[in-house]
């Protein structure tokens, strides 16, 4: 199993419910992002268009990432999710030098949503109400990680990640535009990979040899 | 794909199962491994969003207590799973420590929303103490010197308990917001078909004409609206934008036509008469469903026998009532009892003859050529005189639709804009019409197509449906607090005292709020909120109201062309464990003034429930008697979160124009809308009698036409401030829903530029003028002036500037990072349309200048 | 994230100094520092004085902007909330010029371009 993800461009229309999603899904501190759009113009008035790029971890099948860690703290799982393990992180941040896609973002001081100071009651959830993925403490580097958790539980339920609502990552069925897709790459039969076979998809930065698993299809 | 209710309850008991059987898949260390994923809760309880109007159907993950995430129910077929990022972020919306957590006194007499109200906090009891005595004082005199605003707090608790409430108590004066949204919209609709609300038939449509409407933004229906129109791109419907700025919505379509504000009614007027040149004219659909064929007289009313209008009868070659055997002629000039009249299509065709696609461009900005070209596409794609077969029943198939929202209703002329849209639609016969604009609940109200009583003196404090908005059918929300600047101005024949607020924030969403606020000074203030909004930091009495996610509400529904269905919300958490939520409160004060067993029979007749009188109820209580009612259990609900019903074509295709205009002896769709004609003489008479000053009188026949006409593509900004050259419009972002969620800090960091706003300009005109990206600007109106930072961009108009609304607060509760940006309305003219009082949000004129 | 506004490069792009003119050179400081024979300090990690920068800037004699190049092109694939560069972030194709497969460097970040 190599499970990746498709992003229709042409559907995107930027409202960035895929950021929100992740965000507070995995609990993400305010200023870093597992997810972001970016976002720009194309072109000159009147003949002008917005583009969306929506940016999570890519999850490369060759990740620069977990070959720049000195601590050997990022692998790559058998279903293809590349994981920081937060345990060995020392906060090095070679792997943030390494990723070409700027996907990986460093916990410096532990912040809190409201600049009161005070955790909200979702901040304060603890250690054994989070999922282990979600037990962040400073100095240490974050990324996306396909909702592992989420594909995690479904793997273990008999579900195909990516079937239904809650065997996806947080950022693929809320999509308002349905322009996300998630599944088994290595499955010809996947929805993932008829988009990829039927479509024009592309992937990010192919010059970097790092052979995404996150597709765009252009 | 849906996740069945089973399935979510079966989720939440193997998560916690998972966890003992401890982690196979993750490479975890032997510290974490100790401490397993194993909360006490972790469950997913369905309910329905109100972060903004579109009621998308959640299902919300508290773990331990607590809200841990918020995500799409599946089995909602408005949004089908999908959310927007405020209905993720719903739960900062809750766990917010600037929420309004006591009732709080005001002892500073300083009502300006900046200054520090200085609040006490005072127990339940002395609230409701001062807020009843007072009651029971107005009550005694004259009750209708209470108002009860709402906006948001329709879709919380329902505008029906208010209005239930206000009726048992005696006052008229229950005030929504619509007249700053698409009220214009509304009305244009009343008068041509008897009701409101339309949604375009995106799934069979080819041609999908969207005047800045921007669902991928905001607005109703959007999650439904956003889905349907890229499916249907993909489909092969075109899809054409026709508004000043590039939306996101529009940056989405094959082409976008940016046409300078204000000015559409002359795109589509010019576009009318192009359809018409070239044939493309639905004569059946003209002549069986609308009073096309009625016959006009000089004076622009119908000819009559008795009081019913009459046709010419191309069979018996004589004026007719439209009744029986009879051949309507659409066209044509002919003389009945020795008096001239022609068709109302032909007068229509006659206005247009100086409206040419080349005038059109010189006012518009949209090239001639690209009139005529969307004319001829739109004229094609209709496929006029063509039927198709869809569950069996034959029906007409004309797929183009021309949808809108603000786009052509937040202006002057905003309801005899939409009333061109409408021209434009039934030329082809599109309504109704496979592929075409459904509509909701035609001829619904047969008083909508009567001319208005023009009522005077008024008997609301908004003016609605009076002399001065003779056909505002849905209150006119920025008019209040100018009647209370000076109520004998507007012949008020009572002195309003005391206003309730819920969840609205009225000053800072109309126009020139200065105004706003030194209108709601002079009356004693009760609101309830969750937070201290402007509109709240200006109250004497703050009641805390509970959120959507820690009460109960019967929440309202989207339907859409699929399905229809009935949701609630129901609580979730209770964060600062607040005792009541906005429902008690009206159940308190009932009981409290004596009036609680007529409001508890009032509510029964709106909801058909079986409540006994003497006793107050709960939300919880009210909801399984309405469920009940609805032949359903509150506790179904509590699981589902909805109940879902499917349409058929019939439902959408054949009870609407089809059952209620279609053929001899019904009423018909107006396509010329002479209850206007009978309006304006009635407004001028009114005018005479009452020798009212503040009514312009030299228009009567430019504001209230029985057909739109050029000069609705002249707003007064247009012709009078000729010093400011920009055309400055407005418009609504994903990140916010109107100035409400300010607050939310995921929302203000989701995007690279979603924590504060800015003017767009087209990036020539800026660097013409010097203005770089990010440089500080003034833009200043008529009324006053704001400082902005810039943006330049290639997706807007070389003429137009754009500032979005939510930001721009200035109340003294929000913390300082809610309050980055600026509110446009600040500087916006108000030029309300005197048919329906919409706001003009689209109308000024502004200068721009380097800071 | 603390926002570390970079200086804009006015002056010529100067990529390299006389000790990594060649490739070769490159290779042969790169082996010398694999093997311990350069100094170039022992705690791992990004800010200037440690390893990272002891080796791109004080051993290789890479300039501040060289790497750092003051903003990114609005379409450039890189995750960002800001328009200009913000610390750490640098156009990571001056890092495939040495880090490729077949590059200098001894670090291989990089793989070969899939076909």
């Amino acid at each position: 199993m190599r499970l990746g993800m498709v992003i229709d461009m042409r559907r995107c229309f930027g409202c960035r419910a895929c950021v929100a999603a992740c965000k507070t899904e995995n609990m993400v501190q305010p200023g870093n992002y597992w997810n972001f759009v970016l976002e720009y113009e194309q072109g000159k008035y009147p003949n002008v268009r917005r583009i969306f790029v929506p940016m999570n971890c890519m999850h490369c099948q060759d990740p620069p990432c977990m070959k720049a860690c000195p601590e050997k703290a990022i692998s790559k799982n058998k279903q293809g999710v590349v994981l920081i393990n937060y345990d060995k992180c020392k906060g090095r941040k070679y792997c943030i030098a390494a990723c070409p896609y700027g996907v990986i973002h460093f916990i410096g001081n532990e912040k809190t949503f409201y600049p009161d100071g005070k955790k909200t009651p979702y901040e304060a959830l603890p250690a054994r109400a989070r999922h282990p993925l979600h037990r962040k403490k400073p100095g240490i580097a974050e990324k996306c990680t396909f909702c592992w958790h989420r594909i995690e539980k479904a793997l273990k339920e008999g579900k195909t990640p990516g079937s239904d609502y809650d065997s996806s990552p947080a950022c693929i069925k809320v999509c308002p535009a349905n322009a996300r897709y998630f599944g088994d790459l290595d499955d010809p039969n996947s929805e993932v990979s008829r988009l990829i076979a039927t479509k024009r998809a592309i992937q990010l930065k192919k010059e970097f040899g790092t052979k995404p698993q996150v597709y765009y299809i252009v | 794909m849906a996740v069945s209710r089973r399935e979510f309850l079966k989720g939440a008991a193997s998560l916690t199962a998972l966890a003992m059987m401890g982690d196979a898949f993750f490479d975890l260390s032997e510290a974490e491994a100790r401490v397993p994923y194993a909360p006490k809760e972790d469950v997913l309880i369905p309910s329905t969003d109100v972060m903004c109007v579109n009621f998308c159907g959640i299902r919300v993950r508290r773990v331990n207590g607590v809200i841990r995430a918020i995500y799409g129910n599946p089995e909602n077929p408005q949004n089908r799973g999908h959310l927007c990022p405020k209905g993720i972020s719903g739960i900062f919306d809750t766990y917010n420590p600037y929420r309004v957590k006591r009732p709080l006194k005001r002892t500073n007499p300083d009502k300006d929303p900046s200054a520090d109200p200085r609040w006490v906090e005072i127990s339940y009891e002395e609230a409701f103490e001062e807020i009843t005595k007072r009651l029971k004082k107005i009550k005694k005199e004259d009750p209708r010197k209470l108002i009860w605003h709402h906006a948001h707090g329709k879709y919380l608790i329902r505008d029906k308990f208010p209005k239930d409430f206000c009726k048992a108590f005696g006052t008229p004066n229950v005030v929504h917001r619509t007249t700053v949204c698409e009220a214009a919209r509304h009305v244009a609709d009343e008068i041509t078909w008897g009701y409101h609300g339309f949604l375009p038939d995106l799934d069979n449509c080819r041609y999908f004409l969207n005047m800045g409407a921007n669902p991928m933004e905001a607005e109703q229906w959007a999650r439904w609206l956003d889905r349907k129109i890229i499916e249907n791109i993909e489909r092969g419907m075109k899809y054409v934008v026709v508004e000043p700025r590039l939306s996101n919505t529009a940056t989405k379509a094959h082409e976008w036509i940016p046409i300078r504000p204000g000015t559409d009614a002359l795109f589509l007027l010019a576009m009318a008469r192009e359809l018409i040149d070239n044939g493309f004219v639905d004569e059946e659909f003209l002549v069986t469903y609308t009073n096309a064929p009625m016959l006009v007289g000089r004076d622009g009313k119908f000819i009559r026998k008795g009081d019913k209008p009459l046709i010419w009868d191309k069979k018996s070659n004589s004026a007719r009532p439209y009744e029986g055997d009879v051949e309507p002629a659409l066209t044509g000039s002919y003389t009945v009892d020795g008096r001239a009249c022609k068709t109302a299509f032909e007068v229509f065709k006659e206005s247009l003859k100086d409206i040419t696609p080349e005038y059109a461009e010189e006012v518009t900005g949209v090239p001639a050529e690209t009139i005529r070209r969307v004319a001829r596409e739109f004229g094609e794609a209709a496929s006029i005189g063509s039927t198709v077969v869809k569950e069996g029943h034959k029906l007409r198939y004309r797929p183009v639709s021309i949808h809108t929202f603000r786009g052509l209703s937040a202006h002057e002329y905003g309801v005899q804009t939409n009333r061109a849209r409408m021209l434009v639609m039934m030329l082809v016969g599109a309504f109704d019409a496979v592929g075409g604009m459904h509509l909701h609940s035609v001829y619904k109200k047969p008083k909508y197509f009567k001319p208005s009583k023009c009522e005077y003196p008024p008997n609301r404090v908004d003016l609605q449906e009076s002399v001065f908005f003779p056909h505002a059918t849905h209150n006119v929300a920025q008019q209040v607090a100018l009647t209370l600047l000076d109520p004998d101005a507007y012949g008020l024949p009572y002195r309003p005292e005391m206003m309730i607020s819920y969840a609205t924030n009225r000053p800072m969403s109309a126009s020139d709020i200065k105004k706003q606020i030194e209108g709601y000074k002079n009356i004693f203030h009760v609101s309830i909120a969750t937070v201290l909004t402007e509109f709240s930091n200006m109250a004497d009495i703050v009641l805390p109201d509970k959120t959507y996610l820690e009460a109960y509400h019967w929440s309202p529904t989207r339907w859409n062309l699929e399905y229809k269905h009935i949701a609630i919300r129901q609580p979730i958490v209770n964060v600062y464990n607040l005792p009541y939520d906005a429902f008690d409160y009206l159940m308190i004060f009932a009981e409290r003034i004596g009036i609680l067993d007529k409001y508890i029979k009032k509510i029964n007749k709106t909801w058909k429930t079986d409540l006994k009188p003497g006793r107050r109820y709960s939300s919880e209580e009210m909801l399984a008697a309405i469920a009940k009612a609805k032949k359903t259990t509150l506790q179904y609900l509590k699981e589902h979160g909805l109940k879902a019903k499917k349409l058929h074509a019939k439902d959408i295709y054949l009870k609407g124009v089809e059952k209620k205009f279609k053929g001899p002896g019904k009423p018909k769709m107006n396509f010329y809308a002479e209850q206007l004609v009978w309006t304006a003489e009635k407004v001028r008479e009114t005018v005479k009698k009452h020798r009212i000053k503040n009514i312009r009188t030299d228009n009567l026949d430019v504001v209230y036409s029985p057909l739109p006409r050029k000069e609705h593509a002249f707003p007064t900004p247009h012709l009078e401030a000729k010093d400011y050259p920009f055309y400055l419009c407005t418009y609504k972002r994903m990140y916010f829903n109107q100035t409400a969620n300010a607050t939310v800090p995921t929302l203000r960091e989701i995007a690279h530029d979603s924590d504060e706003n800015f003017v767009l300009i087209n990036a020539s005109t800026a660097r013409s003028m010097g203005i770089g990206d990010g440089d500080w600007v003034y833009v200043e109106s008529r009324i006053g002036r704001v400082k902005i930072r810039a943006k330049l961009t290639e997706g807007i108009r070389p003429d137009t500037v754009a500032i979005s609304y939510h930001y721009g607060h200035i109340s003294s509760g929000l913390p300082e990072y809610a309050r980055k940006g600026v509110n446009p309305n600040f500087i916006i003219e108000l030029h309300p349309d005197r048919v329906a009082g919409m706001n003009s949000f689209n109308d000024t004129k502004v200068k721009v200048y380097k800071a | 994230m603390r926002v570390w506004t970079l200086a804009i490069a006015v002056l010529a792009l100067l990529v390299m100094t006389a000790a990594v003119a060649t490739g070769a050179s490159i290779t042969d400081t790169a082996k010398a520092i694999k093997k311990g024979k350069i100094d170039v300090g022992r705690i791992t990690g990004m800010e200037p004085g440690k390893r990272f920068h002891n080796i791109h800037n004080r051993v290789l004699g890479l300039q501040c902007n060289s790497c750092h190049v003051g903003s990114l092109a609005p379409d450039y694939p890189y995750q960002r909330k800001h328009k200009d560069l913000q610390m750490g972030q640098v156009d990571r194709g001056i890092c495939l010029g040495c880090h490729k497969a077949n590059g200098p460097a001894e670090t291989k970040l990089y793989g070969t371009m899939a076909e």
